[in-house]
């Protein structure tokens, strides 16, 4: 396999609040290849997007701090490099598109403005020609009249439209790594599948790589070509997509994958995950997941597992298979 | 926007008759007679009604009020009871004097209020905005007729720099600026501050730093505009303020403006002057008001007026 582009090992980032220093993640490694996805999943609070906003380094400090671990990108540690460096990056080799659409937008500002400034920083054109760029990004993201709706505000749009402005913002420097943060979850059921559809074909496009997170594994199943399963602010799994569909490991991933309703089967209910994610103050001993776990030993709950190797790029953070 | 700015300004007739009702009702109903005042204590009863006849007192209040309005529509304010000139000349040679004071008031609280409350709000917590704080708390709370006064002690008698009274060039314009934009620039650099803190927490603020947008540009582009919603309605306020209130300013200082001239009256009942002045201030405040309403407009395009 080729060097990777992005990889990012034993990330550790802390929050420093009134209450004492909460680690967000910890100790989290992924690689992403040229050209591939990776898909990030797990439920609220268990680190996904402190992860995608660590690589871009824009986790607000203080209160948040990158602690310790390496963010390898292109060959260089990002976390090595000074602010005005990691401007050059963002948004340029590295876009990310947010959750929200409707308040990831400035309200006072066009459109067009905001997708011409990224233009303008990143490839030196003039205000001319970065509205026309701009124009015609808006038409790749399917935005129709994108004449004339570059001068729209955002709230003359849907939400569904703004997120292909954001989209068409994130790719208009053509970057190497598009980070997507729950891109979709905002939006109607029918726009989703139109979005990720037209995020995944510019992606190809391009030939960029994606980091999308989520916690809709259907998204995951249909987009990516590897995932990480993060909970309370680890990576409890690491497979390829299929693997992990077909032979999920982690007792986690495993109830992740039994709370998906599936047409095929006659299931009467749906399987939950009893219990709660823990709260970064109270983290449990042991594996974090122990309290939830029903197949939990003696182990699980003294000490923490490491991952293990359980067949060729499928990783798992669980005792059951130490 | 032309036909809002149309109906706002219909809208001030309703208002101004408010105004010049209270005004009119407050300066007759309080005790105090004009013709009293004038002639002085030694006058007898006989000669007070005389001149109470002349001057129209003796006529029934709504009819007064009646004269008064249909006079003031046509232009015509009255005359000064004490120096015989038509009240609108009195005020038009007084307001040039209030307008400059403010308008340079104005101009310095709004810079020094909005530069501290950005740096304050971008290096929050540090010295500096502690510091800031502090002092505009001190400002926002310190009478300004008392902060008059000491400028005046330092600048003016104890290290001679500058004139403590009267109107001239730029120098006679400082001490009583400054004293006017103390109390609205610590206010609008407080709102500044936390305008901008809920701002920056915007999604919006964080896509402007993923596309690579320095620390300026953000501040600056992004965060201003969307702060200056609530501090332009406070700039209107305190503009509002000043024109009306630099009564008190113009009187310590002997400036020779709108203020001034009211107070005088105010305290030997020309009530003509007064209720003129008072119509004026009125007017004057609905328009800053309607330039605000404007300004909202230029600011926030989801602001549409129907």
């Amino acid at each position: 396999m080729d060097k990777p582009l992005l990889e990012v090992r034993n990330l550790k980032t802390c929050f420093y609040t009134e209450d004492g220093v909460v680690p967000a993640i910890e100790d989290v490694s992924f690689s992403l290849g040229k050209g591939e996805t990776i898909g990030i999943v797990g439920e609220s609070g268990s680190g996904k997007s402190v992860t995608a906003l660590s690589v871009m380094r824009l986790i607000p400090y203080p209160p948040g701090k990158i602690e310790c671990g390496e963010i390898i990108f292109k060959g260089e540690n990002l976390l090595a490099k000074r602010m005005d460096e990691m401007r050059r990056i963002r948004g340029n080799d590295i876009a990310m598109i947010f959750q929200e659409p409707m308040t990831s937008l400035n309200p006072v500002l066009t459109v067009g403005q905001q997708i011409a400034e990224a233009i303008q920083l990143h490839q030196q054109l003039g205000r001319e020609d970065a509205r026309d760029k701009a124009v015609s990004m808006l038409k790749s993201v399917g935005i129709p009249s994108p004449q004339r709706r570059v001068d729209d505000y955002p709230h003359q749009m849907s939400g569904g439209m703004r997120q292909r402005v954001m989209i068409a913002m994130a790719l208009s420097c053509n970057p190497e790594l598009l980070i997507a943060d729950e891109p979709t979850t905002a939006l109607d059921v029918t726009v989703q599948a139109q979005i990720l559809e037209l995020m995944m074909a510019l992606k190809d496009d391009l030939g960029a790589s994606v980091m999308l997170i989520t916690h809709d594994l259907g998204v995951i199943a249909e987009t990516a070509d590897r995932v990480i399963v993060m909970y309370a602010g680890k990576v409890m799994e690491n497979a390829g997509v299929k693997e992990l569909f077909r032979r999920p490991a982690h007792p986690y991933t495993v109830g992740l994958l039994g709370s998906i309703p599936n047409l095929d089967e006659d299931r009467a209910r749906l399987q939950s995950i009893d219990g709660i994610v823990p709260s970064p103050f109270d983290m449990p001993k042991g594996c974090r997941f122990h309290p939830r776990c029903s197949l939990a030993m003696d182990i699980c709950r003294n000490e923490e597992p490491g991952f293990v190797s359980i067949a060729d790029g499928h990783d798992v953070r669980c005792w059951k298979y130490a | 926007m032309l036909r809002f700015i149309g109906k706002r300004i219909l809208w001030m007739i309703p208002l101004l008759f408010g105004v010049t009702l209270m005004v009119f009702l407050i300066l007759h109903l309080t005790p105090g007679d004009p013709a009293a005042l004038i002639l002085g204590d030694a006058a007898d009863q006989q000669t007070i009604e005389m001149l109470r006849h002349e001057m129209g007192l003796d006529r029934p209040l709504p009819v007064q009020y009646l004269d008064f309005v249909w006079k003031a529509v046509r232009g015509d304010l009255g005359t000064s009871i004490h120096s015989k000139r038509p009240v609108v000349s009195e005020l038009r040679s007084r307001l040039p004097a209030t307008l400059e004071l403010a308008c340079t008031a104005l101009t310095l609280a709004v810079m020094i209020g909005i530069t501290v409350g950005i740096v304050s709000a971008v290096k929050r917590y540090s010295a500096f905005d502690h510091a800031m704080m502090l002092t505009t708390l001190v400002f926002a709370s310190m009478p300004s007729f008392w902060l008059g006064l000491i400028l005046m002690l330092v600048f003016s008698v104890q290290l001679g720099w500058l004139p403590a009274v009267g109107r001239g060039g730029f120098v006679h314009l400082i001490l009583p600026a400054v004293t006017l934009a103390a109390t609205p620039a610590a206010l609008i650099a407080r709102l500044t501050r936390s305008s901008m803190l809920d701002v920056v927490e915007e999604d919006y603020i964080r896509t402007a730093h993923a596309k690579g947008l320095s620390e300026e540009v953000v501040i600056w582009r992004h965060a201003l505009k969307n702060a200056m919603i609530p501090i332009i309605t406070v700039i209107g306020i305190q503009f509002g303020g000043m024109m009306g209130g630099s009564v008190v300013i113009e009187s310590v200082f002997a400036w020779p403006g709108v203020g001034k001239l009211m107070v005088d009256s105010i305290l030997t009942k020309n009530y003509p002057v007064v209720q003129g002045g008072l119509l004026m201030m009125a007017v004057i405040v609905s328009l800053i008001n309607l330039a605000v309403d404007v300004t909202y407009g230029l600011l926030d395009p989801r602001i549409r007026y129907e």
